[in-house]
């Protein structure tokens, strides 16, 4: 009996083995796709762009190769009329099967975001399996998807991977720009209002001198890509961009900030100051009176001052009281406009919706059809609290003795 | 039946892999959406009390399994009958759950691979240890328990520690009311907790009958809070609306943990432990088909029954439903209120309500 | 039913037909004849010594002493003679009949140790065959034996394949009698019962059963002697053999039975109430019943620091986990799940990975195989040799394999970290079996990638779960569950904390100390 049942399973084993491995695929059959970019024709077909990399011209050690002489990454163009049409039509240009699973920045084109299309595609990179959900969404601002991934840089050699901690640099330190992957825009899209941010990222310089690799020898390069701005969408569409503090503003209302800098000036001199947020939290309380919603936005933050270029004693809590009010006041006011932009768009990418129907559900029933117009006007405090914790390695500024 | 005892702690296990199964990954009860996890809790909870009719039945006739004292209940004939419908039911849960698990590869890691080889290799290696005995069917569970166990821990650790969950996505709790939560109740019931009823044919193995009550229990409760747990934590990471479309959800949700880029797409080594579960699902099903032919058809040893019941399960779970959509559809309209409400609810509830009025009239 | 079996029933009636015919199975009351016949029988062999004399002066009473040279002591063949033939001056003094003068030689050879009167053939031609000493005299139908066994032995040694740091540097010998006297050193115990039988038609090999009475379980004892009655072969050489018609469950790679060289391992397992064969000619002592787990414990565990014991213990499950599972991971993750690997670490995979001629799989089973052959031929040269053949194997052969882009320098690493990785393991028996099943896992996992390597781990755990030895479930204590035995297999509890000897081995004589025998400091006094 046992000898039947171990003998037919080697018999079954071997025929497995011999008609071929289904989903086997060598280390050098398979394309590694860093980045993908995609924009729309003019005749309303995916313009789709791969960056593929070019494993011997990345890898140190012995067996890479000559380092230095080819490119690090290739990019690949490729159109058609769905997104998984150009996946298998770019095998008219790429020899190796595509791997998608090690992707790290989706880039859509600003045109293309600006239509329906968002919807397409985020089911695309939803359903299919190779992708990863974690891969990170970006907007090529004024421009196309694919100029943008064809920008070679010196100090990754792999450029996707270079937007992608770009960006999460960035967003840890700065915060202006949101770090948003392919699952956060797929719940944005399946709330009822799809709103959400996305970051941009936009070429500096020339596209073509960009794409060649002997420019890197440069120390300063003419042509390289950067992160900016935070696009605004409002049901899947993207609406309008926004810059530095705004955009900022929005990020503090969505709980976003990890880190950042916050400067004031100090008295009414024109010398600044400056502190690091290391730890912020914001809490939004709705609450609906006779049917009226408010909204209370409640932001914490404390962190060291790092400079202080004031004639003020820092060692007097005292005055670290009023550093911190001011700190306070600069918080509000960046949250404040940031509101108000919002409200004036008609545009609750600020999650107030999502707030309201979690916080008064029967309220919200009533509410949610007219909504865009509710958000406009509803009145909203905004209250900020921040403490500094300490002053670096000195106490009183350098300026003090000037005075 | 074969001669064979099975500890407590053994058969704990096995009721609590069997429970996971492949509930863990299909997850039952996202369509009360927000609410699913009470919707599992109902579940488990009508579970445990109609567990107390197979417990009732197995101290009535504690060297019987539901094969024998149906026909003691009702009579050669009747009696036959019945039985022949629990084998049947027994076969026709093993073909789904292989091919629940075949779908589950299918999808995610194996695309290109025809579900005829995953199920093929699936049904050959639980025949291989079916072989065994139930002893060693057990033993086996208890090993994989602990990686079981240790992979959750390390997982769950993960997803804490990726910060994704948001609690705030629960809210607010019964949003439509009662209405959503009570119409999935009977799926959740009946898929994984009802699934108890082929238990009745493992509990004479039990090597002291009175833990029956206890073991179950504990059981049936731990992987229940699992699977709330479960539920809870799709829902936390990948927001209601994702988790109620995803074919497996918690695949989706393990496959956002990513801490420093170096533990990333866990979600191959997920589904590779979830296949612990459906493995052990699909085994004692297909174990307790076995049995029970044997014993209807009065065959001396199950063993010879292997390779038949192999082939048998292996080619319906291909034609069981001709694509993927289909098989859910199957299970969630027909499965559910035509089969599974009277196999696991309606007979054990007559064949113990009759066993007590003979009992009464009766008493021997 | 199938070939083999019918194979085997047919030796089974071979062997029944050839019962041998019935011969006198007495000795003679003539010495020449007795004397011819066992020349005869031993086909005028040169290393049959007979040393004819004569005894008494009166009566001249013909005698002679037989023994094999070369298995005798020869100081304690002349002792025994001399000391059984000092008859002279009682003879001189009272005429005896011949029939006398036996009973004289015998009386007097009792001095002697260990002499035992034979009356069959049988008896006096093994004991003779066995290295005894034995005296005839003529017109007696029985024969005087003693032991005199000797002749060339090795000596008491340092074990050479179980090596620990710290611990007794002694090991068993190809003697029985020294083996047993090495366990009788550590065990002071009456209860230490051994009982010897013969096993083997032809070589007539000496198996000792030792055990300690009260603590080994009785039914195991019952079913050891059981299967050694059972076996019915001409030859057994080493434990090896008896160990092959013994165990459980012959059709698996996994040792159901321990062996050992090192006296103090096989005294702690006699103490845990397991059963010792000591096998006459070899210096490895069989211990039944085997767990799994009991293949990576090492007596030095037990002699260090609970800690280091617990680290270094857990140290060789992993690595023998390692050596069972990396290569086959190493394929299926390469070739089926790249996703799982990080990214840049998966670029440097595939730029090493450039220009190798073929699939990782192929590389893999090239590498491995030639490891075996590299570590195999190292095993057979001579010790210098040995050495040389892993130099070339393992330096020139793989930096060149990579040089030449043969291979890709990570297959050297995985292949080779394997091959350190099952050296870690203390019993070789059990190291062995990975490497017979990482080729079955590597084809797996080349057809199916994880999945192929979770369908062999479940047939591999199943299969284990499955053996027993000698009853015992082999992967207890982790299945079957039984917690209290848990304390000394993953980690070495301290010694203090292991109260109870392992259930399942023994059911009787469960405690090996008192409780609550942890060492602290003095007790402070006030007056300190």
């Amino acid at each position: 009996m046992r000898r039947v049942v171990s003998g037919l399973f080697v018999l079954f084993g071997t025929t497995v083995l011999l008609t071929g491995c289904w989903d086997h695929n060598e280390l050098e059959e398979v394309a590694l796709v860093m980045g993908m970019g995609i924009d729309k024709t003019e005749d309303d077909l995916y313009k789709v762009s791969f960056q593929i990399v070019n494993p011997a011209q990345v890898s140190g050690g012995d067996m890479a190769g000559d380092t230095g002489e080819g490119t690090s990454v290739t990019t690949y163009i490729e159109t058609g009329e769905t997104l998984f049409e150009t996946t298998r039509k770019i095998s008219s240009q790429v020899p190796r099967n595509l791997s998608f699973s090690h992707m790290v920045v989706l880039i859509l084109g600003e045109e293309l975001a600006r239509d329906d299309s968002l919807y397409e595609i985020m089911d695309f990179t939803e359903r299919y399996y190779g992708f990863r959900p974690t891969t990170l969404v970006l907007l090529a601002r004024e421009g196309q998807a694919n100029s943008i991934l064809s920008i070679l840089n010196p100090m990754e050699r792999i450029p996707a991977m270079k937007i992608e901690e770009t960006l999460q640099k960035t967003t840890e330190a700065w915060g202006e720009n949101p770090e948003r992957n392919i699952n956060d825009v797929v719940q944005s899209l399946s709330t009822k209002n799809k709103n959400l941010t996305l970051s941009g990222v936009s070429l500096v310089g020339d596209k073509d001198e960009g794409q060649r690799a002997d420019k890197n020898k440069e120390a300063v390069p003419g042509s390289y890509v950067e992160i900016s701005g935070m696009g605004l969408f409002k049901e899947g569409r993207l609406e309008g961009w926004l810059d530095d503090r705004e955009a900022r503003g929005i990020a503090w209302v969505l709980n976003e900030i990890r880190r950042t800098v916050l400067t004031i000036k100090c008295e009414k001199n024109k010398e600044l100051i400056a502190a690091e947020v290391r730890y912020s939290k914001t809490k939004l309380t709705a609450s609906v009176d006779e049917g009226k919603p408010e909204m209370t936005i409640n932001v914490q933050g404390e962190g060291p001052l790092e400079e202080a270029a004031c004639p003020m004693d820092l060692t007097d809590p005292k005055v670290i009281d009023q550093i911190n009010e001011k700190f306070e006041s600069a918080i509000k006011q960046e949250v404040t406009k940031a509101v108000k932009i919002a409200q004036e768009q008609k545009n609750d990418v600020l999650g107030f919706g999502e707030t309201i129907s979690r916080s008064h559900p029967e309220e919200w029933k009533s509410m949610k059809d007219n909504w865009d117009e509710t958000f406009s006007e509803m009145d909203v405090h905004v209250e900020a609290e921040f403490f500094i914790r300490k002053t670096g390695l000195r106490t009183n500024p350098l300026i003090l003795d000037k005075k | 039946m074969e001669k064979a005892k099975i500890n407590g702690w053994q058969f704990f296990i096995l009721i609590f892999l069997f429970e996971l199964g492949t509930a863990i990954v299909v997850n039952p009860g996202l369509d009360a959406k927000k609410d699913a996890w009470l919707a599992v809790l109902l579940g488990v909870i009508i579970g445990l009390v109609f567990y107390l009719v197979y417990y009732a039945l197995y101290r009535f006739y504690p060297n019987l399994t539901l094969i024998g004292y149906t026909k003691e209940i009702l009579g050669k004939y009747v009696g036959f009958t019945a039985g022949v419908v629990y084998l049947l039911y027994f076969l026709y849960i093993a073909v789904r759950d292989l091919r629940d698990f075949g779908e589950l590869l299918t999808a995610s890691t194996y695309t290109y691979t025809p579900l005829f080889v995953i199920n093929a290799i699936m049904v050959l290696t639980v025949a291989f240890v079916i072989r065994y005995g139930i002893e060693v069917l057990a033993r086996t569970g208890e090993l994989f328990f602990s990686m079981l166990m240790l992979v959750g821990v390390i997982g769950t650790t993960m997803v804490f520690i990726s910060g994704r969950m948001d609690l705030n996505k629960l809210l607010p709790v019964l949003e439509n009311g009662w209405g959503p939560v009570l119409s999935t109740v009977p799926l959740t019931y009946t898929f994984p907790f009802g699934e108890m009823v082929v238990f009745t044919m493992l509990l004479p193995y039990l090597n002291r009958p009175q833990i029956g009550i206890r073991v179950g229990w504990t059981g049936m409760g731990l992987s229940g809070m699992l699977l709330i747990w479960v539920v809870i934590m799709d829902i936390t990471i990948l927001g209601v609306e994702i988790a109620a479309r995803s074919t497996f959800p918690m695949l989706a949700a393990i496959g956002l943990v990513d801490i420093a880029g170096v533990f990333q797409r866990l979600d191959v080594a997920v589904v590779m432990t979830l296949m612990i579960g459906g493995f052990f699902k699909i085994a004692i099903f297909f174990y307790a088909a076995l049995i029970s032919a044997a014993e209807l058809f009065t065959v001396p040893t199950y063993k010879k029954l292997i390779i038949p019941f192999s082939i048998i399960i292996l080619i319906a779970s291909m034609t069981v439903a001709s694509s993927s959509v289909d098989h859910i559809k199957e299970g969630i309209e027909i499965v559910t209120y035509y089969i599974a409400l009277p196999v696991q609810l309606g007979i054990p509830l007559l064949l113990l309500i009759i066993a007590l009025v003979q009992k009464r009239i009766n008493p021997r | 039913m199938n070939f083999w079996d019918r194979y085997r029933k047919k030796l089974k009636k071979l062997s029944r037909k050839e019962t041998p015919p019935k011969i006198d199975n007495s000795l003679d009351h003539k010495l020449d004849t007795n004397i011819d016949k066992l020349k005869k029988e031993l086909g005028e062999s040169s290393d049959l010594v007979v040393r004819h004399f004569e005894l008494g002066e009166e009566f001249c009473v013909a005698a002679a002493v037989v023994y094999m040279s070369g298995l005798v002591d020869e100081k304690k063949v002349n002792n025994f003679v001399a000391e059984s033939l000092k008859v002279e001056d009682s003879l001189k003094k009272v005429p005896y009949p011949q029939k006398s003068m036996f009973d004289i030689v015998k009386s007097r050879a009792l001095s002697v140790n260990k002499v035992v009167v034979a009356a069959e053939w049988d008896k006096f031609l093994l004991s003779v065959l066995n290295g005894e000493t034995a005296i005839l005299v003529d017109g007696s139908n029985e024969a005087i034996t003693a032991n005199t066994k000797g002749g060339e032995t090795r000596d008491v040694s340092e074990p050479s394949t179980q090596l620990v740091i710290r611990g007794p540097k002694v090991s068993f010998t190809e003697s029985i009698g020294t083996n047993v006297a090495l366990i009788r050193r550590y065990i002071k115990s009456p209860n230490l019962r051994f009982e010897t039988l013969q096993v083997g038609s032809i070589t007539k090999t000496d198996v000792a059963i030792m055990y300690l009475k009260g603590t080994a379980n009785e039914k195991v004892l019952r079913e050891v002697k059981k299967r050694l009655n059972k076996i019915e072969v001409e030859d057994i050489f080493e434990s090896g053999n008896i160990e092959q018609y013994i165990q459980d469950n012959a059709f698996t790679p996994f040792p159901t039975i321990y062996n050992s060289e090192r006296p103090d391992a096989v005294v702690g397992n006699l103490l845990e109430g397991r059963i010792a064969l000591i096998v006459d000619g070899t210096p490895f002592v069989l211990v039944v019943p085997a767990i799994f787990i009991q293949f990576f414990q090492s007596p030095s565990d037990y002699y260090q620091n609970y800690l280091i014991g617990s680290f270094l213990r857990l140290l060789r499950i992993i690595s023998y986990i390692i050596s069972i599972l990396t290569p086959s991971l190493y394929v299926a993750l390469t070739t089926f799940h790249p996703q799982m690997i990080p990214t840049s670490l998966l670029i440097s995979l595939a730029a090493q990975h450039e220009g190798v001629p073929f699939p990782v799989v192929v590389e893999v089973l090239i590498m491995e195989f030639t490891f075996e052959i590299i570590r195999e031929a190292g095993l057979r040269m001579p010790r210098a040799v040995g050495q040389a053949v892993s130099i070339v194997g393992a330096l020139v052969l793989g930096q060149a394999a990579v040089q030449a882009g043969i291979v890709s320098p990570t297959t050297i690493i995985v292949v080779a970290f394997t091959g350190i990785a099952s050296f870690a393991t203390p019993s070789y028996n059990i190291a062995v079996a990975p490497r017979l099943l990482r080729f079955l896992m590597m084809i797996l996992a080349a057809a199916f990638g994880l999945y192929g390597v979770f369908v062999a781990l479940f047939i591999l755990i199943a299969h284990l779960t499955s053996l027993r030895s000698f009853g015992i479930p082999y992967l207890s204590p982790f299945a079957p569950f039984i917690l209290s035995d848990l304390k000394d297999t993953l980690i070495r509890q301290p010694l203090w904390s292991l109260v109870l000897r392992p259930r399942l081995i023994n059911q009787q004589n469960v405690k090996r100390q008192e409780r609550g025998k942890k060492p602290s400091p003095p007790e402070k006094h006030e007056d300190n």
